[in-house]
């Protein structure tokens, strides 16, 4: 019996990902196609923080956040660096019930799988994990010393490193142009220096390009940007053998970049239909550095004046823009779509790095054995159909 | 002492490209900031300020967009901020910029030093302060490194000539251009960033300056780029190191090794 052959579009960590599960059945013969550089679009913008508890992926979905921690932390075993581990320790802010709710829920789950995790109220113990912090606005927080955050970039090449050492090809440099149908069947691709390539199947992995490698499928994908902001600041204390932690407020979050503190704020609104948050833009127009709105300076000078005043006199030396691919309910886009042969694994949101390697794991099993699991099912393209009266 | 400081707003990453026909830069889609010597040259006039007390008006000829590097100057420690614009002053070359700065310096006040980068980082003439300075007759010194005994009527510059490090003393009003890297420039914090924004930037156009308009802009240039020149890239040639920071180190040192070879 023949190999079956994959094609993948797009070398992020969704496409990497998926092309190395994927090398791990002998019957696959998988080729990733990346326009530029592995790594290099989204998941180089990425924060790379997989935490243990706090709100970016509900605690219904523990086992996906906890497989991917774990794939890295495993990735980082086996060749260190290659996964960009920096273990700094994850403090989560409580500013409201609700949130200590959900860190509660987090260090429970986080404990159960033998990690630590405590919930701290005394104010001058979490004064002591992230000094300079304004303790008079919160509840308590949520703290870990096992977890911190990893590298996307570096992630997605070992990835591809591995992938490539189970037999797996990648060209880099190579934009897919054309996506070859017969009727309602896609056959193949063809790329940019003319090139055609036969597929059994066809998996978009492009996050915020799927629309437009939709559009080449003759497909809607669903998929909305929202702008993720990141600034580099410069604290103005050094303090001598002090890990600055992972640290996630509602609005923002933050993590140590060598000497720098990096800041991301995204979802200032949840509103995809509000212009200034969201849209359907061009993520080949970003530029590398820059680009960030005035009003999310003034945003993040506000919530680091309120929280972390210290932070607020730092230097800003930096920033950066990046679009992030979401959808309607702010879950993926994982699986089938109307035209056979051709899945979507996009729509991640900011959360590729946590997600990617779990649904990956599942996406590979259907692609190769035709068996679907609970998250491909709660993650299919149809939920987002079904309140159009249409179907895939 | 009073200062001015005349900064200019340029693409600041790597991600340039020049329009084949009109052999101009390309902005779109390019994070702009402000050029680095003239990071150095504000920095320079700060701590100067610092030194003699007295204030510092910082001027940049532009579009509108350009008050962003006026805002980020004003988060510096500068006191005001000029935008210099108009339909007319579009196109220009360095000598129409110089005439044009030279009018607005004039037409805010008297100066005792005038402070301008060495180099711009995208136009890269290195023409456009020492045309200031022969226009407003006063002396200059070009590519300062760093200045020492300040006093009320002159100071002392110290630069390269010839391969030297030469002492000059040069007496006020003057102009100099401060060499690129000279110094740490400051970083402006988010808390003077947002006070910078309350700010008013004064924008003054052709009316209050009342040039000759076939003087400036592209109808004044007396120089113009014929030809602009692609350097060819030598291809991607990129691998990614892992392992511990000491057996990386030894894979760079490896690599640099080879690449002698």
């Amino acid at each position: 019996m023949g190999k079956k052959k994959i094609g993948i579009i797009g070398g992020g960590i969704s496409g990497t990902a998926l092309g190395y599960n994927l090398s791990l059945y002998e019957d696959a013969e998988v080729i990733l196609f990346e326009k530029d550089r592995i790594g290099c679009g989204t998941t180089a913008k990425s924060a790379g923080t997989v935490c243990l508890f706090d709100d970016s992926l509900n605690n219904r979905y523990w086992d996906v956040r906890l497989y991917g921690f774990e794939t890295y932390l495993k990735m980082e075993a086996e060749e260190k660096g290659s996964a960009g581990f920096d273990q700094t320790g994850t403090l989560v802010v409580a500013t409201s019930e609700k949130v200590e709710r959900t860190i509660k829920t987090g260090i429970a789950l986080a404990k159960s799988a033998g990690y630590s995790g405590e919930y701290i109220t005394d104010k001058s113990r979490i004064q002591e994990i992230l000094p300079g912090i304004n303790t008079d606005e919160i509840l308590g927080a949520g703290y870990t010393k096992d977890d911190g955050y990893f590298d996307g970039t570096m992630i997605s090449n070992t990835f591809v490193k591995k992938m490539q050492a189970n037999g797996g090809i990648v060209y880099t440099g190579t934009e897919v142009t054309e996506l070859i149908k017969n009727e309602d069947e896609v056959t193949g691709l063809k790329v940019s220096d003319g090139t055609v390539y036969e597929f059994d199947t066809v998996v978009d992995c492009t996050g915020p390009w799927s629309r437009f490698t939709g559009e080449m499928a003759g497909i809607d994908v669903p998929i909305w940007h929202t702008k993720a902001e990141a600034f580099f600041l410069a604290p103005p204390v050094k303090r001598e053998n002090y890990v600055f932690p992972v640290i996630k407020y509602p609005a923002f979050y933050g993590l140590r970049a060598g000497d720098h503190v990096f800041i991301c704020k995204s979802h200032l609104s949840m509103d995809l239909d509000d212009p200034m948050h969201a849209g359907q833009w061009n993520p080949d127009l970003l530029p590398q550095t820059g680009g960030t709105d005035e009003y999310f300076i003034e945003f993040l000078f506000d919530q680091m004046d309120t929280y972390i005043p210290e932070l607020a006199d730092s230097g800003l030396s930096s920033s950066w823009l990046s679009y992030r691919a979401e959808t309607k309910d702010f879950l993926p886009i994982i699986g089938e779509t109307s035209l056979k042969n051709y899945l979507l694994a996009t729509g991640y949101g900011g959360n590729g790095v946590i997600e990617a390697p779990a649904v990956s794991r599942d996406l590979a099993k259907y692609i190769m054995r035709g068996e679907s699991t609970m998250l491909l099912e709660e993650w299919a393209f149809r939920r987002l159909l079904e309140n159009k009266g249409n179907s895939i | 002492m009073k200062i001015a400081v005349c900064i200019k707003q340029v693409p600041v990453s790597g991600q340039v490209r020049m329009d084949p026909v009109t052999h101009s830069l390309i902005r779109n889609n390019t994070e702009m900031g402000m050029n680095v010597a003239d990071l150095n040259a504000l920095t320079e006039a700060i701590q100067l300020k610092k030194q003699m007390g007295g204030s510092i008006d910082v001027f940049t000829m532009g579009v509108s967009d350009a008050k962003s590097v006026l805002y980020t100057a004003l988060a510096m420690g500068a006191d005001e901020g000029y935008l210099v614009t108009d339909r007319h002053f579009a196109g220009g070359d360095s000598l129409g910029t110089a005439k044009v700065l030279v009018k607005a310096l004039e037409y805010t006040g008297k100066y005792d030093l005038v402070v301008c980068g060495c180099i711009a980082s995208d136009g890269a003439t290195g023409q456009v302060g020492p045309m200031i300075a022969q226009r407003m007759d006063i002396a200059s010194v070009t590519e300062v490194k760093k200045i020492s005994n300040v006093e009320s009527s002159s100071l002392d510059v110290h630069k390269i000539w010839q391969g030297k490090l030469v002492h000059l003393k040069l007496r006020l009003p003057a102009l100099i251009t401060v060499s690129l890297g000279c110094n740490t420039p400051i970083l402006p914090t988010l808390r003077n960033q947002m006070k910078a924004k309350k700010k008013v930037i004064h924008e003054i156009t052709n009316e209050e300056l009342q040039i000759e308009s076939d003087a400036i802009g592209l109808s004044g240039a007396k120089s113009m780029v014929t030809e602009t020149l692609l350097i060819e890239k030598t291809g991607k040639r990129s691998q990614m190191l892992t392992g511990s920071f000491d057996e990386i180190a030894d894979q760079v040192l490896n690599l640099i090794k080879e690449a002698k070879h």
